[in-house]
């Protein structure tokens, strides 16, 4: 990637960026928390966690587990205090026609449990907690 | 003519329909849940009647909502679109009943099609062969296992009723048989309030190749070439194209003679989409007969961009009793066409469905390319419905023209405020498989892990200078942008169109 040369503004949420002897056009959106980016066919978010998205699965390794977007609670598998094992199904989630499984990062027991069934959880509000 | 129409549901295909009623002259009713109460169809009709909550079986699929929707607005016909209602035969029994056109086939042809058992025994009584499976009559698990024994591994377990990939579950050994059973019911009764189970003997390393079917009132059956839907993840298709690179001139005529054979079994009438599985390529290739749609898919517009035929407006002629204003030998494909599905999804993280705002969202507009959405600037995605935000397609004199068109525009279709499969998409448009045309319903599964890797790239350092630049520019941005209407994808206005030069030409 060449060095940037300069950025400026057309307005609109677009931006051109010339570099020594080429240019492209960008476009960029920032809320309060994140700034989201556009260049040639990619989207990227910028100054977010999850912009370090990478091949992450539905399982945290959080001691919180919470749902990875928003979903409907269709089952609970376990009950407090219960012990489970790694990959063990916890939850089911379910979201645009899917079944989202969120399953045990590890061995351990089941602490507290945040969710009903048929409660819409929102992403990064914990749903269980395993010790 | 029907002078209102409404239509039962939501998203890019409602603002079809809408479209092609507002070119007709005919006033559109729209329905909507809460959770639609802004959307672009909502918002895009004429008139707009609130069908209840935002889950979908308390408003999209309440049969009572939409007839009562149409009785309070004096609606004529009811279009179903695709997904929701229109594969349920109470949909057209409730039309009949309240003395409204249904625009699709009828109950009994939706019936017939809609169980895959029936389906099969109508394609082989039309002398169409199909691949080895059962729904044995006795669902218990110890039943379907044994089916599935008879059958042979490897399996496909699917929904009965289903369609669209939803609930479909390959089994390869004895060991996860039982797991695959309990999670192919469930799905199936979620999806579609019937848990009942079809096997299938997985043929290895098919293609997907449908055929369009038009059929009007007057026992007029014409086929408008294949669509080619073998780029699939999980049985739900990405990328759509016609003609298929696997069809030589005898095999199309072949396979579109069968797709007419099983319409005119079915007593089919509008527009239905059949489905082959095709085993090999050229004269040599075997074709089964899958299933029939009994309704307008979701990749009709690449067939619409190489026949020249508007298939909504087709489908609210022949449900308003037009004969068929072309025979089979005056149709015929020109050039190539190419539809890339965008989905609220991230697929560096297991396709995760995306909701949220679209902060910003701009539609390329170049020669060649058509973008049908549900979306605007400003839209909320939200987790309710189906994760399809658009469909862009490309046509071009020849596959790779139009394959360029299509990634060109990809690259300048920026979607902001939710994760999409755009670069996905741009992805697998420039794999040397999908280049040299040599595609199987499999590759996706196969070549996704290493596509998905070259997705995950370092931000350079030009896109923090813009990040920054938007920072200081405040967070306005966005919200100030004059949404970019999408390109009319119809054709001019002209004086021989054949639905109107052919009109008294009856035979």
């Amino acid at each position: 990637m060449a060095r940037v040369s300069n950025v400026s503004p057309l307005g609109n949420g677009r931006y051109l960026v010339e570099h020594e002897s080429t240019m492209q056009v960008a476009y960029a959106v920032a809320t309060n928390r994140e700034t989201w980016v556009f260049l040639d066919g990619r989207a990227y978010v910028v100054g977010s966690a999850a912009a370090a998205g990478t091949g992450a699965s539905v399982t945290s390794d959080a001691d919180a587990l919470a749902a990875p977007m928003p979903a409907t609670v269709v089952r609970i598998e376990v009950s407090p205090e219960q012990t489970v094992t790694k990959d063990s199904l916890l939850v089911m989630l379910e979201a645009m026609k899917m079944e989202l499984p969120i399953r045990a990062p590890r061995d351990g027991r089941v602490t507290a449990i945040h969710c009903r069934v048929g409660e819409i959880v929102q992403p990064g509000v914990p749903l269980l907690e395993i010790s | 003519m029907f002078s209102k129409l409404l239509i039962a549901n939501r998203g890019e295909i409602a603002v079809r329909v809408i479209r092609a009623c507002r070119e007709m002259g005919i006033e559109s009713v729209a329905v909507y849940s809460d959770a639609d109460a802004h959307a672009l169809h909502t918002t895009l009709a004429d008139h707009r009647v609130r069908i209840g909550p935002a889950a979908a079986a308390e408003s999209y699929l309440s049969v009572d909502a939409i007839i009562g929707a149409a009785r309070s607005t004096g609606a004529q016909a009811i279009h179903p679109g695709y997904g929701f209602l229109s594969e349920n035969p109470d949909l057209p029994t409730a039309c009949t009943q309240a003395g409204i056109t249904f625009i699709g086939p009828s109950a009994d042809a939706i019936n017939s099609m809609g169980s895959k058992i029936a389906a099969r025994r109508l394609a082989q009584s039309a002398g169409v062969p199909v691949v080895p499976g059962e729904a044995p009559a006795d669902q218990t698990d110890a039943a379907i296992a044994d089916a599935v024994k008879r059958i042979g591994f490897p399996v496909l377990l699917k929904p009965s009723e289903g369609g669209g990939g939803i609930g479909m579950k390959t089994v390869r050994e004895e060991a996860s048989l039982g797991s695959a059973i309990a999670q192919a019911r469930r799905e199936a009764t979620a999806a579609f309030g019937d848990g009942t189970l079809y096997a299938e003997r997985l043929v290895e390393r098919p293609r997907h190749v449908e055929f369009q079917i038009l059929a009007d009132h007057h026992g007029n059956i014409v086929h408008l070439f294949e669509r080619e839907c073998s780029i699939q993840r999980r049985h739900q298709k990405v990328i759509e194209e016609t003609p298929s690179t696997a069809l030589t001139p005898a095999l199309r005529q072949r396979m579109g003679d069968a797709a007419v054979a099983v319409a005119r079994a079915a007593r089919y009438r509008n527009a239905g989409t059949v489905e082959f599985l095709l085993d090999g390529s050229g004269d040599s290739a075997r074709f089964y007969f899958l299933e029939m749609n009994t309704r307008l898919q979701v990749e009709h517009p690449v067939t619409e961009q190489v026949t020249g035929v508007d298939l909504v407006r087709a489908q609210i002629l022949v449900a308003s009793g037009e004969p068929l204003p072309w025979r089979q030998d005056a149709l015929s494909q020109r050039g190539h066409a190419i539809e890339a599905r965008v989905y609220a999804e991230d697929p560096a993280r297991n396709d995760l469905p995306q909701a949220g705002p679209l902060l910003l969202y701009r539609e390329p507009s170049m020669p060649g390319i058509r973008v049908d959405a549900g979306v605007i600037e400003g839209s909320e995605v939200s987790v309710h419905y189906d994760p399809l935000l658009a469909k862009l397609i490309a046509w071009g004199e020849t596959r790779d023209a139009a394959r360029r068109r299509a990634l060109a525009a990809l690259r300048s279709y920026p979607i902001l405020g939710i994760r999409t499969n755009v670069t996905l998409l741009i992805e697998l448009l420039e794999h040397p498989r999908f280049i040299a045309g040599s595609i199987d319903t499999g590759f996706l599964d196969k070549e996704g892990d290493a596509i998905r890797a070259r997705l995950n790239v370092e931000t350079p350092s030009s896109i923090e200078a813009v990040a920054a630049a938007a920072r200081s520019a405040g967070s306005q941005a966005g919200r100030r942008a004059g949404p970019s209407g999408p390109a009319d994808p119809s054709g001019p206005a002209d004086t021989t169109d054949p639905w109107t030069s052919l009109r008294g030409a009856r035979v």
